[in-house]
């Protein structure tokens, strides 16, 4: 009895998991079969993508001497490994994590990570470099615009849909729900890219080159968690961080592409 | 004597032959998912996937790195409007003056002294040079192995299938405790002591909630 009680256990576990890896199977054939249309519209967009930054040097020229003080001078602020891993280094206890996670788009506004998109492989670059895309499709008409100019005018850009092209300087690693571009006139001004609950941030992408399009959102974070983004994510001065908010632009994005950039 | 009701006796055995043998097969994933929880529950403390070593090294100016004459103009204008030849010739001085092999797969400014060069993959071995001081810091991070697999499957980094199996584990473990209230009997059990430990347990969840929401 007990010898076939085990049986139709072990029986029973084993169809169960073989069914699970089938359907697994059958979702990564599909989502490859996805993969065809997105790389034809990345062999579209590969030209784009090196006249958008031809684009972004001219604006990188006109450079612009006042920052706003959401993303002012960055100076090295050792905050140690432990926040850069994680998300929620800037308080101990949950409310402070609540907060964060609400603004950012971290994911629990929407109660948790939930549906969010994983990047896929969408295809090659010209020069061969991998391109990861997540989110939506980009949209033909949106306008391009260099980090630089958004961040020195954030209020007439607020509401409106662009894209903007830079290098992934920073990303948030447990929930991956935001990423940063830096902007392209090395004045270390960087633009925080939220991802939630449109798609995750690809895990290490730090050091990629990333195109991304969204809204343009001008949103009040609490003074912890601003400070937790200057001192552990190295995004800006957290002496700049006065009362109990603090303003900051950033894009809330619909779709993105993330570029592993080749050996120099 | 009197023979127990053949009916109860029944139920109670296999009650408890299911308990023990989903208690056995489930050993290996509770220690996967206790593992990583307390892990991930201490995210403010620690990187729960990597380790982190640092280490810092003076390379010197980035006019002593170019090897500029003194009289050169560009002294002036360094680091921040390098031209993109000198820019690239910096990072070449960079990654030669700290004995790299190979060169970076991408070098951008991450702040107006942080110039930071990316080895290897993704973030995992960056250089940051700070042209105010010449001093090159190096931070890598490596894998916490088994923590890091653990990470994997508690996360559901891989979704697909493991979204399915962690399903039925979650159901195992609800068969676990509901099981568990009725093996034992009499003054133990549900009805004393064993109930009193259930109400406790139930009460912290919800204290907590209360509380700490």
């Amino acid at each position: 009895m007990t010898i076939t009680r085990n049986l139709l256990v072990f029986t029973l576990s084993a169809l169960a998991l073989a069914a699970c890896v089938a359907c697994n199977k059958g979702e990564a054939a599909s989502s490859a079969d996805k993969g065809e249309p997105q790389a034809q519209a990345v062999e579209k967009a590969a030209p784009e993508m090196a006249a958008a930054e031809k684009a972004v040097e001219p604006a990188a020229a006109a450079e612009k001497v006042a920052a706003p003080a959401a993303v002012a001078e960055e100076k090295p602020a050792g905050c140690g490994h432990a926040a850069e891993g994680s998300c929620g280094a800037a308080a101990a206890a949950a409310p402070a994590e609540g907060d964060h996670a609400e603004e950012s788009g971290c994911g629990a506004e929407t109660g948790g990570p939930g549906p969010a998109m994983e990047a896929v492989r969408a295809g090659e670059t010209p020069l061969g470099q991998p391109i990861f895309h997540a989110g939506g499709d980009f949209g033909e008409d949106t306008p391009e615009v260099a980090v630089e100019a958004l961040m020195a005018n954030p209020e007439e850009w607020a509401g409106k849909k662009v894209k903007v092209t830079g290098d992934v300087s920073a990303m948030c690693h447990h929930r991956r729900g935001w990423f940063a571009v830096v902007a392209g006139d090395k004045s270390g001004q960087q633009l925080r890219v939220l991802t939630m609950p449109a798609f995750k941030v690809p895990a290490g992408s730090i050091g990629r080159t990333a195109r991304a399009e969204g809204t343009v959102e001008l949103i009040e974070v609490p003074a912890a968690h601003a400070k937790h983004l200057m001192e552990g994510h190295k995004l800006g001065d957290p002496s700049e961080v006065q009362g109990a908010t603090m303003k900051q632009v950033v894009l809330r994005a619909s779709a993105a592409d993330f570029i592993e950039v080749a050996a120099r | 004597m009197t023979e127990p009701r053949r009916g109860k006796v029944r139920w109670r055995r296999l009650l408890v032959a299911i308990h023990r043998d989903v208690g056995f097969f489930c050993v290996g994933l509770t220690v996967v998912y206790a593992v990583s929880g307390v892990a991930v529950n201490h995210r403010h403390d620690w990187d729960y996937n990597y380790t982190h070593e640092s280490s810092a090294e003076t390379i010197g100016a980035p006019a002593e790195l170019l090897s500029l004459p003194a009289d050169d103009p560009a002294r002036a204008e360094l680091p921040r409007r390098l031209a993109r030849e000198r820019q690239e010739a910096l990072i070449t001085s960079i990654t030669t003056a700290l004995g790299r092999a190979e060169a970076p797969y991408n070098a951008f400014w991450r702040g107006t002294d942080r110039l930071s060069l990316f080895f290897g993959r993704a973030d995992l071995d960056v250089v940051d040079y700070a042209p105010s001081t010449g001093v090159a810091t190096n931070e890598r991070k490596t894998e916490r192995f088994l923590v890091r697999a653990f990470n994997f499957l508690h996360l559901n980094e891989g979704r697909g299938a493991w979204t399915w199996i962690a399903d039925v584990y979650a159901i195992l473990l609800f068969l676990l405790a509901i099981s568990g209230i009725f093996i034992v009997k009499g003054r133990r059990g549900l009805m004393g002591r064993g109930g009193v430990y259930i109400a406790l347990g139930v009460a912290v969840p919800i204290v907590a909630v209360l509380l700490l929401r």
